[in-house]
């Protein structure tokens, strides 16, 4: 792991100057601000512009905060999700089509620690966006309907972070192994996609993808019994680890600089 | 310094290196030079490290557990952070280089100094000249101290004063270096490298020191330019001295004969008589121009 300090250090330069550090989290707490805000004023907001006929009878019951909060997560998997692969796809891709990554190999550094220095970055950068979103979702759930359990907020949000991370690694990976930026981004929304359905369509078989993590944060904030968690987890991390190694292995092997 | 044997890369069905021996001489500047496709950019990424070889192999001189931590590397087309400033850059490819983050501050610094980015140093990248970046390569290949320089093409991307620049550079640090480095343009070869290798199509067509090549490829004639017309001079000097050839070309003549010490003689002796206004004399012909254009004919 040669030179992983060095390198992860510039990556946090670049997200820095390149103000992801300011975008991501900007977009995160607005989204843990505006769930809230909107479950709350549902019913102002549909009588102010639903056009509903003059005397209609429109009861909009108050969700309970658990559900705002998985609501909120839903909104992370959505929006948060699309950026951050946007701002992950072209992290390996882009320094290898312009032979910066050339000039960074050839010095005595390992390709692990290259990658992981730039999964380090990224994993740091969505991990703090997220949990700055969710405190502001919590501030506003606490005002607006009734405090939430802190254990179960932990919990729950210790899954949606693995969720996270498997984000991030599968962008990561692809970039490493598909030159076009576009068709990373592409790519990597399709996985997530494709493993978030899969795993809410067919419970049982796919009990312990990743996938089921989005299924885990829910019932954790219910409180609900939480089953074939240490199995999702130990599968996810075999993942990570797993396709992570697939990427290092195609940098190192194939004629990855040409 | 490296000892190259039988390398060979092979890209699909194509040898792009073939059997490649060389060993380069400790504090001697080696030129690279072939048309293009020769097999030069992929030579020198396997001597650097980046790419492995399909057979053969290189064995370095010093004993070090990373090959790399010897070699400073510039590609043909250096790729920078525009969001760095070159003091950043610099800085960063010292610490990439196993070198402590204080060793990094003066290292770059006494760099940046040398290849004359020290008023530039704290602007970013982005907005350096091509002459600029090449100057930065140079520095960031050097700034971890090593052993062995390996260049892709230093100049040929850039105008005359770019080149100039460049070329003054690298005649500065050569003398505490070995330098490996390819080239199209052969003048410049000629003058800053101290060994020639040739290639073409992937294979070593003459490899020897300058010296040799002058020896090996010269050539007993000399070459004279005039102002006014040289045929009727050429005309009675071929009547006068029948065991030497003349000829001419676009306003040169080239006088040649069994040794280098008659046509000399007698030429000069003509000449002295001021007849015709002579502008250049070339003695012998091997420029490295020449012996490129000699051994690359297929």
């Amino acid at each position: 792991m040669n030179g992983l300090k060095i390198l992860f250090k510039k990556e946090l330069l670049e997200m820095y100057r390149s103000y992801k550090w300011v975008w991501m989290p900007l977009l995160f707490i607005s989204l843990g601000i505006m769930q809230p805000l909107t479950s709350y004023y549902l019913a102002d907001i549909i009588k102010e512009f639903g056009g509903l006929p003059e005397g209609a009878v429109f009861e909009t019951p108050l969700p309970t905060s658990q559900q705002v909060f998985t609501e909120t997560l839903g909104q992370f998997s959505q929006i948060g999700t699309l950026v951050i692969v946007l701002a992950a796809m072209g992290m390996l891709s882009n320094e290898r089509n312009s032979g910066a990554a050339l000039m960074i190999l050839v010095k005595p550094i390992s390709y692990t620690g290259y990658f992981l220095s730039k999964w380090l970055a990224a994993a740091s950068l969505v991990i703090v966006s997220f949990l700055l979103g969710v405190s502001c979702t919590l501030y506003y759930t606490t005002l607006l309907f009734d405090p939430l359990p802190v254990k179960e907020v932990m919990i729950s949000s210790g899954y949606y972070v693995v969720w996270l991370l498997v984000t991030v690694t599968i962008t990561l990976t692809l970039s490493a192994f598909i030159k076009k930026t576009a068709a990373v981004a592409g790519a990597s929304i399709l996985i997530l996609l494709l493993l978030a359905v899969a795993a809410s369509l067919f419970k049982e078989p796919l009990r312990w993808t990743p996938g089921n993590l989005l299924t885990l944060a829910q019932q954790a904030i219910m409180n609900e019994p939480l089953i074939g968690s240490l199995g999702t987890l130990m599968v996810t991390s075999v993942f990570i680890a797993g396709i992570s190694c697939a990427g290092i292995r195609y940098m190192k092997q194939g004629e990855w600089l040409r | 310094m490296i000892q190259v044997e039988h390398l060979t890369k092979t890209f699909g069905s194509t040898d792009a290196v073939k059997d490649l021996n060389f060993s380069l001489r400790p504090g001697k500047t080696t030129a690279l030079i072939g048309p293009n496709g020769a097999g030069k950019t992929t030579t020198l990424h396997m001597i650097s490290g980046l790419m492995k070889p399909t057979a053969g192999k290189i064995n370095y001189t010093a004993q070090k557990e990373d090959p790399r931590e010897l070699i400073g590397f510039l590609p043909q087309y250096p790729a920078f952070f525009d969001w760095m400033t070159a003091e950043e850059y610099v800085h960063f490819a010292a610490q990439l280089g196993k070198k402590t983050k204080k060793e990094a501050v003066s290292l770059s610094d006494e760099l940046l100094d040398r290849v004359g980015l020290h008023e530039v140093k704290k602007k970013k990248i982005g907005g350096f000249s091509g002459g600029m970046k090449q100057r930065l390569g140079i520095a960031q290949a050097l700034v971890h101290r090593p052993k062995l320089l390996l260049l892709d093409e230093p100049v040929s991307a850039l105008d005359p004063t770019g080149r100039k620049e460049v070329m003054q550079l690298l005649n500065e640090i050569k003398k505490d270096l070995t330098i490996l480095y390819s080239t199209h343009v052969l003048h410049d070869a000629q003058t800053l490298c101290d060994d020639v290798l040739m290639m073409n199509r992937g294979k070593k067509v003459v490899y020897a020191s300058l010296e040799e090549i002058y020896k090996q490829y010269d050539r007993p004639r000399i070459t004279i330019k005039t102002d006014n017309s040289i045929e009727p001079w050429a005309k009675s000097f071929a009547a006068n001295y029948p065991f030497l050839t003349i000829e001419v070309k676009n306003g040169e003549a080239t006088i040649s004969g069994s040794s280098i010490n008659i046509v000399r003689q007698h030429l000069f002796k003509e000449l002295s008589s001021g007849e015709i206004a002579v502008r250049s004399i070339e003695v012998g012909t091997s420029t490295l121009e020449d012996v490129f254009h000699e051994v690359m004919k297929p």
